[in-house]
């Protein structure tokens, strides 16, 4: 009975003790925004809107963060989620990807969306307002198209 | 043009006689120059096939074609007869075998005809597997045949004699594809590095690189996933040790523009083991990359550049290989031998 509340003890100290290791949150100050990829195609406004929804939180440098992220661990496995998103694509820094590279991203980011593989089924599961319709599906893709032959 | 094709007819004629002299089949009907129709097969000096088996089973195609414009039923079955036994001893000639004997088999022409399509696309082909040593050849194709499905067909000569209708639509189709030698496909597609003051080390850093593109390349080919990650992860490597500091400014923009976009394929290839169709996604913007700089560069070797039209919904792609013969890395063992060489990289 007593190595059990001992345990118990211990196990609730270091929940405490966890919550004080916050990872850096993905904000960028507002003024940062030389590279964004609205700096190099025109982005319609509901196609910004979409974006922001379905695809910033990981694939840029300002993520919306849920209540539950501030709580550790979620805290974590969303920060090493955002690191890996940033490093496969930033819409925040696209300008400084040479102009091959931003051609062949938009391409696959057709691909991605097309073949449902982007957004991953495991963020919408929670994030339902990332989902995407059919509609915007052809909204995106369309205007990745456009901007992929500039 | 009939008054040219009169003239040329005889000589023709005689050509293909004495070309065939050997061919039993030419003695064992009697020829019909007295129909102004009829024509004569035009074995073009010096058609060469590199593959021998296929070289021999050659003249007894020409012999097809020509019995069937002609509309000559016996001398079809003779020559299809001899097809049949040479496509035996041809890698991957039992298609062609199968097609010959059903030729044998048929009752008449309109089904002789039939056949000879599947026969032609199997021999077609062949002979693009194999190449040619020397001479040309042409792939026509006539989109009335088969019922308006369109049907091709090989000849030595540009000029359309149809062997699908014969008399009926002698000069129906057209020239698709012109197969000539890679030798001779150098004189026109031939190209040489841009750069021409390439620096000792800067080339060797680039081999390395192409080295394992010509890995990844391979384990596609050969639907061989982790031997395609292994030349991603490698490519990787060799890029970080690439030498910079040698490059001409001019060499340098070029290298910076292709560098980031080909490091994040290798990487990204490297990573997805196991997942063969998303490495090959990365594979056709990577082999863009790879073209682009061994087109500046140079490749330390001579390389291929072959196209395969189908890939990505027919969008077609590319891809740059050490060999002459076409081993297709967009669908391996599905369609080994999809694509053509669109250049010699030298």
């Amino acid at each position: 009975m007593r190595t059990i509340r001992i345990m118990a003890v211990a196990a609730l100290a270091m929940f405490v003790g966890i919550q004080f290791i916050q990872p850096v949150k993905n904000r960028s100050s507002q003024m940062d925004t030389a590279n964004d990829i609205s700096r190099l195609y025109p982005i319609p406004a509901g196609i910004q809107d979409i974006l922001q929804r379905a695809c910033y939180d990981c694939h840029s440098n300002t993520t919306r963060y849920p209540w539950y992220a501030h709580i550790q661990p979620a805290g974590w496995w969303m920060a090493s989620h955002v690191k890996t998103g940033k490093e496969a694509l930033n819409f925040s820094e696209y300008g400084r990807y040479s102009l091959k590279r931003r051609r062949n991203k938009l391409e696959r980011m057709k691909e991605e969306i097309l073949e449902d593989r982007m957004p991953l089924g495991s963020y919408t599961m929670i994030h339902t307002d990332a989902r995407l319709t059919a509609e915007e599906k052809a909204l995106l893709v369309n205007w990745m198209a456009e901007a992929g032959e500039k | 043009m009939t008054t040219l094709l009169k003239a040329v007819l005889p000589v023709l004629a005689v050509i293909f006689l004495t070309a065939c002299g050997s061919g039993n089949a030419d003695k064992s009907h009697p020829p019909h120059e007295s129909d102004s129709s009829a024509t004569a097969a035009p074995v073009a000096a010096g058609v060469h096939l590199r593959d021998d088996k296929l070289n021999a089973v050659y003249p007894h195609y020409v012999q097809l074609t020509t019995a069937l414009t002609n509309g000559d039923m016996a001398a079809a079955k003779i020559a299809a007869s001899a097809i049949a036994a040479g496509a035996g001893e041809i890698t991957g000639g039992a298609a062609l075998g199968a097609a010959a004997a059903n030729i044998m088999a048929a009752t008449d022409i309109d089904a002789q005809r039939t056949l000879y399509a599947g026969l032609s696309t199997a021999f077609i082909a062949l002979v693009k597997q194999s190449g040619l040593s020397s001479g040309a050849l042409y792939v026509d194709f006539c989109p009335m045949a088969m019922h308006d499905k369109g049907a091709s067909w090989l000849s030595a000569g540009k000029e359309i004699k149809n062997p699908y209708f014969g008399e009926k639509m002698m000069t129906c189709g057209d020239v698709k594809e012109t197969i000539l030698p890679a030798t001779a496909a150098a004189g026109t597609g031939s190209v040489k590095p841009q750069f021409t003051n390439v620096d000792a080390k800067v080339a060797a850093s680039l081999k390395a690189v192409v080295a394992q593109y010509l890995q990844i390349k391979n384990g596609l080919a050969e639907d061989n996933s982790a031997g395609a990650a292994n030349g991603g992860k490698a490519m990787a490597a060799a890029m970080e040790k690439a030498d910079k500091t040698a490059m001409t400014p001019e060499q340098q923009q070029l290298y910076k523009e292709n560098e980031d976009d080909l490091k994040e394929h290798a990487e990204h290839i490297g990573k997805n083991e196991g997942n063969i169709e998303h490495q090959r996604e990365h594979f056709a913007q990577m082999s863009e990359d790879v073209y682009a700089l061994v087109k500046a560069f140079g490749g330390g070797q001579t390389l291929y550049h072959d196209y395969c039209p189908m890939y990505n919904d027919n969008k077609g792609a590319r891809w740059i290989s050490e060999t002459e013969v076409v081993k297709n890395p967009y669908f391996g063992s599905k369609m080994a031998t999809c694509g053509s060489v669109k250049e010699v990289m030298q």
